[in-house]
C-alpha cells in the first residue's frame, strides 16, 4: 500500500455541509464564527492515506516517541481563503515544525485534519519523499498563496 | 567547541539503539541532500560518526497542491 496526494472526497462533501471553517470571521453562516483550528499528521510510508480518508486517525501514524505526540502538530492558518481569479484557495501562513524528532519509521505523507469537532474530519493528504528523522527537525514549509500553487485550492 | 544531540539506532546501521547523548560536532561527517522536483523542494541534512548516521533532518517545502475542480450547477438542460 502507499499514500496518495489528495483532497479527501469527505472535505468536498463536508465544506458543503459547512464543516470546515478554514479562516476568517466574516462568516455569517455560523453561530460561532471563528475559525477552526486543524493540525497535521505525519504517516509511515507502508500506511494508505489518500482520498478515501474521512476523518483523522492513528493507523499507520507515527509512533508517539521520540517527540512525536500522536496527532501530530498545530496549523496556522493566518491569512483566510480568498480568490484568486476564479479560483479559491487557502495556505496556511507558517512553517509546522517537529522539534528534536526522531520518527518511529520512515514516512512520506502529512493528513490535514479539522481538530476542532471531536469527528476529526480529513480535508487532503500531502506527500514528499520518504523521510527517516533522526534526533533533528522536520519541517513542513507550505507553496506559495495563490490560485495555482496555495495548499488547497477550489478551481 | 559546540555539543550537538545524536542517536544510534540499529536501523542506521549502529549495532543496537542507544539513548540519545551529545557529542562534539567536528567529530561528525556532515552532508547535505536536496531533493528538487514538481512535489518538493527538500534539504536533508546528515550527520554521520563511523560512517553511519547519529543526526538525521530534513526540510520538506511544498510545492504540488490539491484542488477540487470547477462544480457546475445547471437546472435543466
Amino acid at each position: 500500500m502507499a499514500n496518495s496526494q489528495a483532497m479527501t472526497s469527505a472535505f468536498k462533501r463536508d465544506i458543503l455541509k459547512g464543516f470546515h471553517n478554514l479562516g476568517g470571521t466574516d462568516n455569517p453562516a455560523r453561530t460561532v464564527n471563528t475559525s477552526d483550528a486543524y493540525k497535521l499528521a505525519l504517516y509511515l510510508a507502508s500506511a494508505s492515506r489518500g482520498a478515501g480518508d474521512t476523518v483523522y486517525n492513528t493507523t499507520g501514524e507515527l509512533a508517539a516517541t521520540g517527540n512525536y505526540a500522536a496527532g501530530g502538530n498545530a496549523v496556522t492558518l493566518g491569512t483566510p481563503p480568498t480568490l484568486d481569479g476564479t479560483t479559491a484557495h487557502v495556505t496556511p501562513s507558517a512553517s509546522v515544525t517537529w522539534t528534536n524528532l526522531t520518527s518511529s519509521g520512515a514516512f512520506d505523507a502529512a493528513l490535514l485534519y479539522n481538530n476542532s469537532h471531536a469527528t476529526k474530519y480529513a480535508v487532503s493528504v500531502h506527500t514528499f519523499a520518504s523521510q527517516s528523522i533522526t534526533a533533528a527537525d522536520f519541517t513542513l514549509t507550505m507553496p506559495t498563496s495563490n490560485g495555482t500553487t496555495g495548499l488547497i485550492r477550489i478551481a | 567547541m559546540a555539543l550537538i544531540p545524536i542517536i544510534k539506532l540499529k536501523r542506521n546501521g549502529w549495532p543496537e539503539d542507544e539513548p540519545m547523548a551529545e557529542i562534539e560536532e567536528s567529530l561528525l561527517e556532515y552532508s547535505e541532500t536536496l531533493i528538487d522536483n514538481e512535489v518538493e523542494h527538500t534539504v536533508v541534512r546528515e550527520w554521520r560518526l563511523d560512517g553511519k548516521i547519529v543526526k538525521r533532518g530534513a526540510h520538506v517545502t511544498l510545492k504540488k497542491n490539491v484542488a477540487a475542480e470547477a462544480m457546475a450547477a445547471m437546472f435543466g438542460g
